[in-house]
């Protein structure tokens, strides 16, 4: 079975994004910064490596927010596999393309879950407990997960080896999961 | 020349110490876990610690003790007991502090300075051509923003400590590029250097 992986492109000090960022501005200031090292996605080497296996995953998860911010991928991420976006308020309009929206996490993931890995965009900050099995961190050393919004649940989850210690939580996979010894 | 090389362990949510890290608890509740890649057995007295080691970890351990100067913030210096006084081979040791305190331990080796960059000067004279090691991630950021830290040597340990103190926390705004010079895979850690490129 596929895992579900975060792929995020983060600074050293822990960001994702520039201050200020927003649907004008999706990177923040200074924050395309981070997405110089996709120029050379194409060059032999890790880079290369890592882009290709991030264009081979067969679903994305995405939050509303990068969603937004993305321009809703022109209802196309990539090769038309399904997008799943997690979302308290659905659009009235209709999903363009392979999207579908989706309000519940444990949901999401369980249709997202298929033979091949599955793409997760987005850090979750204004999710509960959005736990990958699986981070990929570009360029960078450190993820912040759940950014203080999660309180003690991201901790729970990512010393857990049982999806049940933290309700919201993607679901993690013992024999999956890098954290879990 | 020598350079400045600050040394840190950092979990991946880029925490150097656990929460609630205090006098009895330097590195914070569960912060150990970020050491364990060169005390196995969360000893807090560096001692020996470097024997065990082999391989990459012991080449990264043999470079730390190879510096010829530490420059400690005074908090991470207190919380280590000051090393009595000897950090590694008696190199000096120049601790980073607003005041001088009343009643400290008479080490020949230690000496206060008030001033980061007055630190790093003192310790690159004294270092007689190696390295300058630097402790505390305070000290870090003040020397980061004084800008006569050369380089970053940080000790990445997948976990997600979840909470506790950051490295880079507080930062002045800007961008600060880096320089990757080496990463090195060893058993429980990858070992990232960089080198701060100056600004301008």
């Amino acid at each position: 079975m596929g895992l579900i992986r975060l792929y995020m492109t983060m600074s050293l000090d822990g960001y994702v994004a520039g201050p200020g960022d927003g649907v004008d501005a999706p990177m923040g200031i200074g924050g395309f910064r981070l997405f110089n090292w996709l120029d050379r996605r194409n060059d032999p080497g890790p880079n290369r490596q890592v882009f290709s296996e991030l264009m081979s995953t067969r679903a994305v998860i995405s939050g509303r927010r990068t969603y937004e911010h993305a321009g809703r991928w022109q209802g196309d991420h990539h090769d038309g596999i399904p997008v799943f976006v997690l979302t308290h308020d659905v659009p009235g309009d209709p999903p363009p393309g392979s999207v579908r929206y989706i309000t519940d996490v444990d949901e999401c993931a369980a249709r997202a879950r298929g033979d091949g890995d599955v793409l997760v965009h987005g850090q979750g900050r204004r999710r509960r407990c959005c736990v990958p099995d699986t981070l990929t961190n570009w360029n960078c050393t450190s993820y912040r997960s759940c950014s203080g919004r999660a309180d003690g649940c991201s901790t729970t989850c990512q010393r857990s080896t049982s999806s049940s210690a933290c309700s919201g939580a993607w679901p993690l996979q013992g024999s999956e999961n890098p954290r879990s010894t | 020349m020598s350079k400045t090389v600050l040394y840190m362990s950092m979990s991946v949510d880029g925490f150097i110490a656990g929460p609630n890290d205090g006098p009895d608890n330097g590195l914070g509740d569960g912060g150990h876990r970020l050491h364990e890649w060169f005390l196995p057995d969360a000893d807090a007295d560096h001692t020996g610690a470097a024997d065990h080691l082999v391989g990459v970890n012991r080449e990264l351990m043999d470079e730390l003790m190879a510096t010829g100067a530490v420059v400690a913030g005074r908090r991470t210096f207190e919380l280590v007991g000051g090393w009595n006084g000897d950090h590694h081979d008696g190199v000096p040791i120049f601790v980073l502090s607003r005041q001088q305190p009343a009643d400290r331990p008479q080490w020949p080796a230690v000496r206060y300075v008030s001033d980061v960059t007055r630190a790093m000067d003192l310790a690159r004279e004294a270092a007689g051509g190696k390295d300058v090691l630097v402790h505390g991630a305070l000290t870090a950021r003040l020397a980061l923003a004084a800008c006569v830290l050369d380089e970053l040597q940080l000790h990445l340990v997948p976990v997600l400590l979840g909470q506790g103190r950051p490295l880079f926390d507080d930062m002045s705004p800007g961008r600060a590029e880096l320089e990757p010079l080496r990463a090195l895979d060893g058993p429980g850690v990858l070992h990232l250097r960089y080198r701060v490129r100056p600004a301008g």
